[in-house]
């Protein structure tokens, strides 16, 4: 080994664990779906925005006591490691979503017009988890409406 | 979600129906929920059975001295209080007057800085305020729930 094969081999070693450290979180950042939906014993209204929840999904909200489910805004994104990415689901319901210690971290604020959203709650979910199928929402009960809920579902992207 | 997955709302509405609590509209309301809901009725009656059960077995309270010595015991007691009162009114020692003035003091300004911190905008204040929640979780059917109150 030459003079400057020694003095280049601890950089090129550093060079190639840096790369191997980085390389899955660019290589397979991972997705997740959010729904906003409304739990209602209602039928179906005529608005051609609203569609009825995936049934898979539906079936595993069979301990909730709601007939029907109906998506109201449905959007994937990907999961950064360090900012959260936001994703405003209504006018009233904004989530952000950042990965953190193989967790999905998962924040919901109550928006305001001309105020600052206004954390509610955070909770998280193990990536393995929600990629095996696992389904994350929070839930709670709707000021509009009495004995209506709603429901921001989280699951795998696709 | 709680009990065969009532809402917050619906229990409390049932509970307070069950203590005939309620105006006329929330009373027919619930009463059209009780009359749908298999769950809701079992809530009801449940409530109403403890009420009962409650009410038909609640113990007497019985006062083992006669009528004089309990009186007589009473009275000692706000004897003793009256005694109390007059000892606390009593001059304080000029050295430790200004003591008085410290305790009020103390609160004023832990009131004057709950309020401050109260009042200024930003994240701590958000994050203090996180809702209550409830988390209901099943492994066989792939889900987990968390209830915000």
């Amino acid at each position: 080994m030459n003079i400057f094969q020694r003095r280049c081999a601890p950089w090129l070693a550093v060079l190639a664990a840096s790369a191997l450290v980085a390389l899955p979180a660019s290589a397979g950042e991972t997705k997740v779906r959010a729904q906003l939906a409304w739990g209602t014993d209602d039928m179906k209204p005529n608005d051609p925005a609203l569609r009825e929840l995936d049934p898979k999904i539906r079936e595993k909200f069979r301990h909730l006591r709601w007939k029907n489910y109906f998506v109201v805004k449905s959007e994937t994104v990907g999961v950064p490691q360090k900012d959260p990415k936001k994703v405003q689901l209504s006018e009233k319901c904004l989530i952000d979503v950042r990965e953190k210690d193989a967790m999905v971290e998962i924040r919901i604020y109550s928006a305001k017009a001309g105020a600052a959203p206004s954390l509610v709650k955070t909770d998280s979910i193990a990536i393995q988890k929600l990629k095996d199928g696992h389904v994350f929402a929070f839930a709670g009960d709707t000021k509009e409406k009495w004995d209506d809920a709603w429901l921001v579902i989280v699951t795998a992207g696709e | 979600m709680k009990a065969n997955f009532m809402s917050d709302r619906q229990l409390l509405e049932i509970m307070a129906y069950s203590d005939g609590e309620l105006d006329a509209p929330r009373r027919h309301a619930v009463e059209k929920l009780i009359a749908e809901d298999p769950a809701a009725a079992a809530l009801h009656q449940e409530l109403t059975a403890c009420s009962t059960v409650l009410r038909a077995h609640e113990p007497l309270g019985t006062v083992p001295e006669t009528r004089e010595f309990y009186w007589s015991q009473i009275q000692r007691r706000i004897d003793a209080a009256e005694q109390a009162a007059a000892r606390a009114k009593a001059p304080i020692a000029p050295v430790f007057g200004w003591l008085r003035w410290l305790a009020p003091a103390i609160g004023v300004a832990a009131v004057a800085l709950v309020v401050t911190y109260q009042q200024r905008p930003g994240p701590t204040i958000l994050a203090v305020g996180e809702a209550s929640s409830m988390t209901f979780t099943s492994e066989a059917d792939g889900v987990t729930i968390s209830w915000i109150n």
